[in-house]
């Protein structure tokens, strides 16, 4: 095979491009655009050439760290080829619409080469994540995604609100890599495991494959924002919209769903291990559901409605519905790609994020009213956009493996999921607008990214059965199948698991036109549901409750720290004296 | 090839011609010729470092007489300390260039500079309890009269006061228990000890150890006894402070660990059970310094304290290396000695820039400093997150090391420490974000102000080796793993 040179390329096009990228942008700020859009495009079309490389066999590229014994390996079977391909693309448009929307940073002081930079190296990270095979090589990338994160999410640095919000993205997603570091350790230590192939469950000790799953899932959860790690990701809507679409369609949020589903065929075999996947999965997706409603904040709604999506692909992948929970990653990656950048559209036409400050945009932003309807149409999973095949897709499975109170969870988040989805699709564009001034649709470089997004969430779902058979030819350790479209369209149609989600969504929408302006007002006011969505369902308060307890004991630890010299001798003759205590207690 | 082990006098017989040159030199010279000074310093440094990493790619080792009466061994250890001391050495002199260049006394400056180095090259050598205790105290006076350099401040000189005192405590007390030590077995040597330490009955050892544990203990900074450091590394001028915590508290550490040595049993765990003492006293350690780091305000006394909470982690994976004989323990270990030294060297050195640019050690008043020196700002954010354990930064392989070692060893309270050792890494980052934040992206007045080449040059270039070591440790962990060889011979393993 000659073709892993894509690979190689769709990896470190884009490191090279934050490298190169500030440089050119200390000559020409033109320049500088230039070369950021051309490493993008490369990088695009690398990812999308690296499908045509896809095998089952990991290659080692460089031997990297012989001492050790880690090579860089890269393993480029559909799995990794797609979230490659997936952040890629994605990652190129978000660079394009970027030039026009990003404008007005540059003349607030704020630096677009290091915006390029960060996102060249956002995407470049994300790519090489999905395609290492080499464990090491992947906690890198995982970690570098959540560097970059961090300082895209504070982007605009003189906003103290942003500043916190990077910080507590990178500090609760590191709370989760603690979990992948003990993983990678303990299968490095047990049986000499160093890559993601080299993981078989019959060689390596129980309690140490317990030990790594509990570590991958709780690394999952950090990353993609999974109940009770989902904090930080609401918050995150601080970042500029574009920082937001990447986020949540190509290059952050997705790893954690990549992980479980990497690691499934491995640690399928702990029975816990995809029950835990499958409920932390379908209440995550309630919980956000419930949260998105309660939201006055357009990119907050967006922000819950991701966890909410991510929350039905794991539960995927417990069901072990491997197929149906990355189709619907693409799918999600592609009409939440959308969402973001159609709000991005009007809320820089309208100057606020609060949905309360909008209405009435149909009529003087078109475009953008079109393309949100669409992305919202594919969400809710109405039939013929993506989200319908891919959602349908996922609850059969769930539902033919025998979970029924998942499934019945992830039904009514699908009400939910409507509900909240015409919420917002009503304030914004529909109404008498509730906002000073002019709105116009957006100029041409953006407006051409929501064409070709709304396009692509309206068609995405033709590659179900190339998709499907990729996987399946291409990773013969997972319980995948090579489904075509009419078989999937018979097994979606189905009785119950098809027609009654689609039922629940239409009666939802009936309910929200119906019933929603008085519940809005009850919102407004702020009834005890809109109190514990605030509150984070209480979690955020206890970590904060947390962290202050931790302030504190570190402030009393102070006053152990006098400067007065007699104490501090007595204390060294003290700790002697304990030293010995010790010892002698070893050696009786 | 073979060489005699003589030649590994090189690197130590270079530091010390440089003490007596850099002395004459720097005599009644101000401005440019303090400047020549500082340059000479570090070719003296850059002499001794190239001579140590010629003899170790060379590949010499064995036994050989100082001036034919002091016991000193060439090998992979004494390699990579000299090399991370006169590393660094290197890059804290050239920055001293401008940095000192108007303050008094150099001829105290430099010349002590270079013997406190060259006390920490005799430690990694000597192969005598005895002598290694003068080389230790040949680093540490060397470090008083750096810490207490400014004698016309207060802080410095109270901060001075109080190390001498507590230092000389530790000294004393490292001193009696080399000499129970002696008293018992009837001899110094490193490597007899082992054999003729079977003559130390536990009712004599036990003593032995606590007060070795406790005398170089209290330099490298375990806690409980710690309380001096944080007031001498933040008063000492910024390029001490970096030599401080970046390589003299680990020094006093291998000392430590260099001296408990000989409590083992060749082929054997030691018989006193201190590993593990070892291994509690580094998580009270990395916790207390973390914890303390958190409130701070004064960069320089942040670091100081982070410093603390990174001896935790060495001392972690020697502790392990002794209670269960994981080698990844020592790799670790000594890796994470290497890495800290680029990385809080590095940091030391940057906050020494902001001070000198803006006056002021105060992390309010530094908000910004990063956009009007980008070099040092963006190199403090590498070092910081490095020290976090963040990847591609190198500090983050030398952290897995040593957490491998826990689940190499096996068993609870193995788990127990590397789970201690992940949440202190989550822990530490409570207070390097803020402070990368602080520093590089909130907003702040500072009036521009040409920084000279060579105190970027040092910063920039541990930063670039910050991060290259992190994407490529193989040529390090070479170096790393040929001095864990002579440390697992000590403890008798392969």
């Amino acid at each position: 095979m000659t073709y892993e040179v894509f690979a190689v390329l769709a990896i470190f096009a884009p490191l090279l491009g934050a490298g190169v990228v500030p440089l050119v942008g200390l000559a020409s700020r033109r320049a500088r655009d230039v070369t950021a859009i051309a490493f993008g495009l490369v990088t695009a079309v690398a990812t999308l050439l690296t499908l045509l490389a896809v095998g089952p066999d990991p290659v080692r590229v460089y031997a990297w760290i012989p001492i050790l014994g880690v090579g860089f390996d890269l393993r480029v079977d559909a799995l990794g080829a797609f979230i490659a391909a997936i952040a890629g693309t994605i990652g190129f448009l978000v660079v394009v619409y970027s030039l026009a929307y990003m404008r007005h940073a540059e003349e607030e002081g704020y630096s677009l080469s290091r915006y390029y930079a960060l996102v060249l190296l956002f995407i470049g990270a994300m790519i090489g994540l999905g395609l290492s095979d080499s464990l090491l090589a992947f906690y890198i990338f995982w970690e570098t995604v959540g560097l970059c994160s961090f300082a895209l999410i504070s982007f605009y640095h003189r906003d103290a609100k942003a500043r916190r919000a990077g910080l507590k993205a990178f500090a609760v997603t590191r709370v989760g890599d603690i979990g992948l570091l003990v993983a990678l350790v303990a299968l490095w230590s047990a049986g000499g495991v160093v890559t993601f192939s080299g993981l078989d469950a019959a060689g390596i000790p129980r309690d140490i494959l317990g030990l790594a799953a509990f570590g991958f899932l709780l690394a999952a959860i950090g990353k993609s924002a999974q109940v009770p790690l989902h904090v930080w990701l609401p918050d995150a809507m601080e970042a500029p919209t574009t920082i937001s679409a990447l986020i949540h369609a190509a290059t952050m949020v997705n790893a954690g769903v990549y992980l479980v589903a990497r690691t499934f065929p491995a640690l399928e075999a702990l029975g816990w291990w995809p029950q835990a996947l499958l409920w932390i999965g379908s209440i995550t997706a309630l919980v956000a559901a419930l949260s998105a409603y309660a939201e006055p904040d357009l990119k907050r709604v967006l922000a819950y409605s991701t966890v909410s999506q991510l929350g039905y692909m794991v539960a995927a992948v417990g069901a072990g519905a491997i197929l149906a929970s990355q189709f619907h990653l693409l799918s999600q990656a592609i009409f939440k790609a959308l969402l973001f950048l159609a709000a991005g559209a009007v809320i820089q036409a309208v100057g606020t994020r609060d949905m309360y400050g909008m209405g009435g945009l149909r009529t003087k932003m078109p475009l953008a009213s079109n393309a949100f309807l669409v992305g919202v149409l594919a969400m809710v999973g109405i039939p013929l956009f993506n989200g319908f095949w891919s959602k349908e897709l996922l609850l059969d499975a769930v539902l033919e493996h025998g979970f029924l109170a998942p499934f019945l969870l992830l039904v009514v988040t699908t009400f939910v999921t409507a509900a909240y989805s015409w919420r917002a699709y009503w304030l914004v564009f529909h109404g008498t607008p509730r906002f000073a001034g002019a709105a116009r649709d957006a100029p041409r470089p953006m407006s051409a990214v929501l064409v070709i997004l709304t396009g692509a969430a309206a068609t995405s779902w033709l590659l179900l059965g190339p998709y499907s058979e990729t996987m399946a030819a291409t990773m013969p350790a997972y319980p995948v199948e090579p489904l075509g479209l009419i078989a999937a369209g018979v097994a979606i149609l189905r009785w119950p698991s098809g027609l009654v989600p689609l039922a629940v969504a239409g009666l939802s929408a009936y309910f929200v036109f119906r019933y929603g302006p008085r519940f809005e007002r009850r919102l407004r006011e702020g009834s005890a549901y809109a109190r514990l969505v605030r509150s984070g369902f209480l979690l955020d308060a206890m970590y904060n409750a947390l962290a202050r307890r931790l302030a504190d004991s570190a402030q009393r630890l102070r006053s152990t720290q006098t400067g007065d010299l007699n104490i501090n001798v007595a204390g060294v003759l003290g700790g002697i004296v304990v030293i010995v205590v010790v010892l002698l207690l070893g050696v009786v | 090839m073979a060489v005699a082990p003589e030649v590994a006098v090189l690197p130590l017989t270079v530091l010390l011609a440089g003490v007596v040159v850099s002395f004459l030199q720097a005599r009644g010279s101000r401005g440019r010729g303090a400047s020549w000074t500082g340059l000479s310093a570090s070719a003296f440094m850059f002499l001794a470092f190239a001579s140590a990493m010629g003899l170790q790619a060379a590949g010499v080792s064995g036994r050989f007489q100082l001036f034919g009466t002091v016991p000193m061994e060439a090998g992979g250890l004494a390699y990579l300390l000299a090399l991370i001391a006169t590393g660094l050495g290197m890059a804290v002199s050239l920055y001293s260039v401008t940095y000192m260049r108007e303050e008094p006394g150099l001829e105290r400056y430099y010349p002590l500079l270079l013997l406190m180095t060259a006390g920490i090259v005799g430690i990694g050598f000597a192969a005598d309890l005895f002598s290694l205790f003068v080389f230790f105290e040949l680093m540490a006076i060397a470090s008083y009269g750096l810490v207490a350099y400014d004698v016309r401040e207060w802080e410095p000189l109270e901060a001075g006061m109080k190390y001498v005192v507590m230092s000389g405590t530790g000294s004393l007390v490292a001193l009696l228990g080399i000499a129970l030590v002696y008293f018992f077995a009837g001899t110094t040597d490193l490597a007899q000890l082992q054999v003729e330490a079977v003559r130390i009955p536990p009712a004599a050892s036990v003593p032995a150890i606590g007060l070795l544990v406790a005398g170089f203990g209290l330099k490298a900074s375990i806690v409980p006894f710690h309380t001096w450091l944080p007031d001498a590394h933040s008063a000492a001028p910024s390029g001490i402070s970096a030599m401080l915590s970046g390589i003299v508290i680990e020094a006093g550490l291998l000392t430590l660990v260099k001296s408990l040595g000989i409590f083992v049993v060749p082929g054997g765990l030691p018989e006193v059970s201190f590993g593990f003492l070892l291994a509690l006293l580094a998580v009270l350690t990395m916790t207390a310094g973390n914890l303390l780091a958190l409130h701070q305000k004064d960069l320089k006394r942040m670091l100081a304290f982070s410093s603390i909470a990174q001896v935790g982690y060495i001392l972690l994976g020697f502790g392990l290396a002794f209670e269960y004989g994981v080698r990844s323990g020592v790799e670790g270990s000594l890796f994470h000695l290497l890495n800290h030294a680029m990385m809080k060297g590095g940091a030391f050195l940057a906050a020494g820039l902001f001070l000198w640019y803006a006056g002021t050690r105060d992390l309010d008043r530094l908000a910004g400093i990063g956009r009007v020196a980008p070099i040092a700002g963006a190199s403090f954010a590498v070092f910081a997150l490095g020290l976090a354990g963040v990847p591609p930064m190198s500090g983050f392989l030398s952290k897995l090391l040593i957490a491998k070692a826990g689940l190499d060893a096996g068993g609870a309270w193995p788990l127990f420490f590397v789970v201690a050792l992940a949440a202190n890494s989550v822990l530490s980052l409570a207070y390097y974000v803020p402070a990368v934040n602080r520093i590089v992206f909130a907003e702040g007045r500072h009036p521009a102000r040409r920084v000279p080449w060579t105190m970027q040059a040092p910063i920039a270039a541990l930063a670039l080796l910050t991060i290259v070591f992190g994407l490529l440790p193989d040529l390090p962990l070479q170096v790393v793993s040929s001095a864990a060889d002579a440390f697992m011979r000590i403890l008798g393993g392969a």
